[in-house]
């Protein structure tokens, strides 16, 4: 019994210490943000946990979201897909290139589910364009033109457009991108834009 | 605002959302320990 008291007596103690130091820096957090956080009394009460944990939740929210804080790797992965999307879109109607801008400015900015339905239409209406009834009859049509021979590669190729279908972001309202996510379909539909592009000039259009 | 900064501030709060987290654990410990043992 003892033993039980003195460990609630630890768990107060590091309680208070803990909300201390939160209470020592949340003003210069607040200022970063732009949005005030809640001082913490030092009370005894269940809820300053709770209210610890919303407080941090708000400045991890603000701060992952922001664009200064992509990472190296990111910032690179920008560039590249920045430079790959000009040079696959001056091969297809302006639009394209119009809406990959736009989801690559969103992109930048952090406003994820913003680049991700942009990114959506593109993939939709891509491939209402592609030949084929069925989409694996249009994943045929792709690989075929794009005189895509090894097996290995065609797997993967076809496993990226058959995700890229999938989409879910423009189907489902409780499903929100990450920063990776926007990312990933981001380059999958670059990834599609190409093989159109070599499409559509090997048929002609 | 510099970048190094902002990270600094995320990883603060992240340690103490962690640092929280983990005393909710032990108070959730101590509060199955009591009801077992002692008593309400």
């Amino acid at each position: 019994m003892q033993d039980a008291d003195d460990r609630i007596d630890k768990l107060h103690a590091e309680i208070k210490k803990l909300i201390e130091y939160y209470n020592s820096v949340h003003q210069e957090a607040s200022e970063v943000i732009g949005c005030k956080l809640n001082l913490i009394s030092v009370v005894d009460n269940e809820s300053v946990l709770n209210q610890l944990i919303a407080e941090c939740d708000l400045v991890i929210d603000a701060l992952e979201n922001d664009t200064n804080l992509f990472s190296v790797t990111e910032k690179n992965k920008l560039d590249d897909l920045k430079e790959e999307a000009t040079s696959i879109c001056e091969k297809l109607d302006v639009h394209f290139g119009r809406n990959i801008e736009e989801s690559l400015m969103e992109l930048e900015k952090g406003h994820f589910l913003a680049s991700a339905l942009i990114t959506s239409r593109v993939v939709d209406y891509t491939l209402t364009r592609i030949k084929g009834e069925k989409i694996e009859d249009k994943i045929k049509n792709l690989i075929e033109t794009n005189a895509i021979e090894e097996y290995k590669i065609r797997q993967q190729q076809t496993e990226k457009i058959s995700r890229l279908t999938r989409n879910l972001y423009i189907h489902r309202i409780d499903i929100y991108p990450k920063s990776s996510e926007a990312f990933s379909l981001l380059g999958d539909c670059i990834f599609l834009l190409d093989l159109y592009a070599k499409t559509v000039k090997s048929e002609g259009k | 605002m510099d970048e190094r900064k902002l990270r600094g501030i995320l990883n603060q709060f992240k340690s103490i959302k962690e640092r929280v987290e983990e005393l909710q654990q032990k108070a959730w410990d101590l509060d199955n320990f009591r009801s077992q043992f002692v008593g309400r």
